[in-house]
């Protein structure tokens, strides 16, 4: 095995991919594992550092210790293809979590085209690993933003649900689109609890006099509870800065900077 | 800039040395007034700012020039905003970094810059003239590329350019125009200077709208060729006013080869307009708009902007 100070990443990287596939599988699986993290973080362009997430038989190990943000880079070179089904099994539920808190929420905001695509490369996954991520994921927003294109036909659908009689196939839910039923077989064949959950959203949004308030206040808590945890984040991470501080507007005409000198010419 | 992998996505990321930030960094280095772990804490927080504002904005992390955007927008923003702190003052640049938390100075240069986007956003939506029963679909959320191809635009192609470069913190000008016609490839934002000049620039376009549509315009899209068709469609506008005018002596627009080289042979000698000519011309538009109520910046381009339509006029006799 190499010995931890004698690789340049960065130029090791260049060698394992320029190597043929088996002589750089050789040779990427004989670094030990620091260094093969080293050698991940100085590939920049995630194409790359994909191909050497395959030098190993198994890569969740190398997944869960690289930064969410760069798997999510790899992941995005893959997006609404299905193929990034592949390597989403290999994340943590906790990197998951922080995943979509970081791809589906644009400017504090959730980004509900983004989100469907998450959510469609989510379906493609094996149905285990689906059902694992779905109890990460915040079932209100899935009901949330799925309202519209499913459902419930009549005021029965409560008690057929509790009575165990629905399921995506059950005439009593009608779906806009194909994407949306797709998305709610792959829930039901994952886990029927947490498509029981999702029904329950639904219809708690549905029997609501004002729907929009009741969306709304939805969307509220979940950006609130998102916001909250990416706080915690950024503070474990040593990061000061939120999301709020990059948006606020100052007021040009009496800034308040503090500056030693100007303090003790006042004070003159 | 200091490589940090504590954010990954700005590992790579050097900070422009040109960049007032770079240059007060510099300073405080060579004269001691940033302790060496104020300094490595500064780097930090830099690379923390672009890192969040690219978990912010981006919506594809796997766009390397997305990222490289985002990454230029921090460091520029934080630089102008600290430059505007400091007038400009090393010496006190470096104070106040040592000071104050270095996300105060993004929250300056982005409240500065945000002001100059609403208005070029402004310009790109509303620096064009409809057809009449165009007026209700502009509501509709009509794209700038409809709006360019079915109204006349009142700022020209190389100014099209300049907003859109705008939206994006970036620049295509060096110097103030009354009609950009000088352009470079668009660059970053670099020195606080160029931001004064943005913002005058803007002002120019922004005149240039008020006094169009000070203009007795009815007729506009009954001209005959259709004026969406010129190059520069407001140049030749105030050429047809100001043809009309002189061989007519009435308020229209219509222009064709023939009354053009009349008026040459008229107004021109040696390729100069005939400056009593000139000078009657300049009074009529500014006492038009004086009755017009439009305010004085608008009256003074105005008065600039015939000036120089009569001289690019006057270049084109010359080439004739």
């Amino acid at each position: 095995m190499n010995s931890p100070n004698t690789i340049a990443p960065r130029s090791e990287s260049k060698k394992l991919l320029s190597l043929p596939t088996q002589q750089a599988e050789q040779l990427f699986q004989s670094y030990e594992k620091q260094q093969q993290l080293d050698i991940l973080s100085a590939t920049r362009n995630p194409k790359s550092r994909e191909k050497l997430y395959y030098l190993v038989p198994d890569c969740t190990e190398l997944i869960q210790e690289s930064p969410t943000e760069d798997v999510l880079q790899v992941l995005d070179t893959m997006l609404g293809t299905g193929l990034a089904s592949v390597l989403l099994p290999c994340l943590s539920n906790d990197q998951f979590e922080e995943l979509l808190d970081i791809a589906v929420w644009r400017d504090g905001k959730l980004d509900e085209e983004s989100l469907d695509l998450w959510l469609f490369e989510l379906s493609e996954c094996e149905r285990n690993d689906l059902g694992r991520f779905l109890r990460e994921l915040d079932i209100r927003l899935l009901a949330a933003l799925l309202h519209n294109r499913v459902t419930l036909q009549d005021d029965h659908s409560g008690m057929l649900l509790e009575a165990g009689y629905l399921d995506p196939t059950s005439p009593a839910i009608d779906y806009a689109d194909e994407r949306a039923r797709a998305i709610c077989n792959a829930i039901w064949e994952a886990d029927d609890e947490v498509f029981r959950t999702f029904i329950r959203e639904l219809f708690a949004i549905d029997t609501e006099e004002d729907v929009e308030a009741e969306l709304a206040a939805v969307f509220d808590a979940v950006q609130a509870d998102r916001a909250e945890r990416v706080a915690a984040r950024d503070k474990e991470a040593g990061i000061d800065v939120t999301e709020a501080d990059l948006i606020e507007k100052v007021d040009l005409e009496s800034l308040q900077l503090d500056d030693d000198e100007d303090d003790d010419d006042k004070n003159k | 800039m200091t490589k940090t992998n504590r954010f990954s996505l700005v590992a790579e990321a050097q900070l422009d040395g040109r960049l007032f930030l770079a240059q007060a960094l510099a300073h405080g280095d060579t004269f001691g007034g940033i302790p060496r772990e104020r300094a490595d804490t500064l780097y930090q927080n830099i690379a923390a700012i672009a890192h969040k504002l690219i978990t912010m904005k981006t919506t594809d992390l796997s766009d390397q020039s997305g990222l490289r955007t985002q990454i230029q927008t921090a460091f520029t923003l934080t630089s102008l905003g600290l430059e505007y702190g400091s007038k400009g003052d090393l010496d006190k640049a470096v104070r106040l970094l040592c000071k104050n938390r270095v996300v105060k100075f993004f929250q300056i240069g982005n409240t500065l810059t945000e002001k100059l986007l609403d208005r070029a956003r402004q310009l790109l939506e509303h620096g064009v003239i409809l057809p009449p029963d165009r007026d209700e679909e502009r509501v509709l959320g009509a794209t700038y590329t409809d709006l360019e191809t079915e109204g006349i635009q009142i700022y020209t192609q190389a100014e099209l350019e300049f907003l859109k470069a705008l939206l994006t913190y970036r620049t295509t000008i060096r110097w103030l125009q009354i009609t950009i016609r000088d352009t470079d490839v668009p660059r970053a934002l670099i020195h606080l200077a160029e931001v004064n000049v943005i913002d005058r620039q803007l002002a120019c376009i922004e005149n240039r709208c008020d006094y169009v549509k000070a203009l007795p315009l009815d007729n506009l899209f009954a001209l005959d060729p259709p004026i969406s068709i010129f190059p520069n469609p407001i140049e030749h506008l105030t050429l047809g006013l100001i043809v009309n005018l002189v061989l007519y002596r009435q308020v229209d627009f219509q222009l064709d080869d023939d009354t053009r080289q009349d008026f040459y042979k008229l107004a021109y000698e040696d390729g100069e307009i005939r400056q009593s000519l000139r000078e009657q011309l300049l009074d009529w538009i500014a006492q038009y708009l004086e009755q017009a109520h439009q305010p004085e910046p608008v009256k003074t381009y105005a008065v600039s902007y015939w000036d120089e339509c009569l001289r690019m006029a006057g270049k084109k006799v010359s080439t004739e």
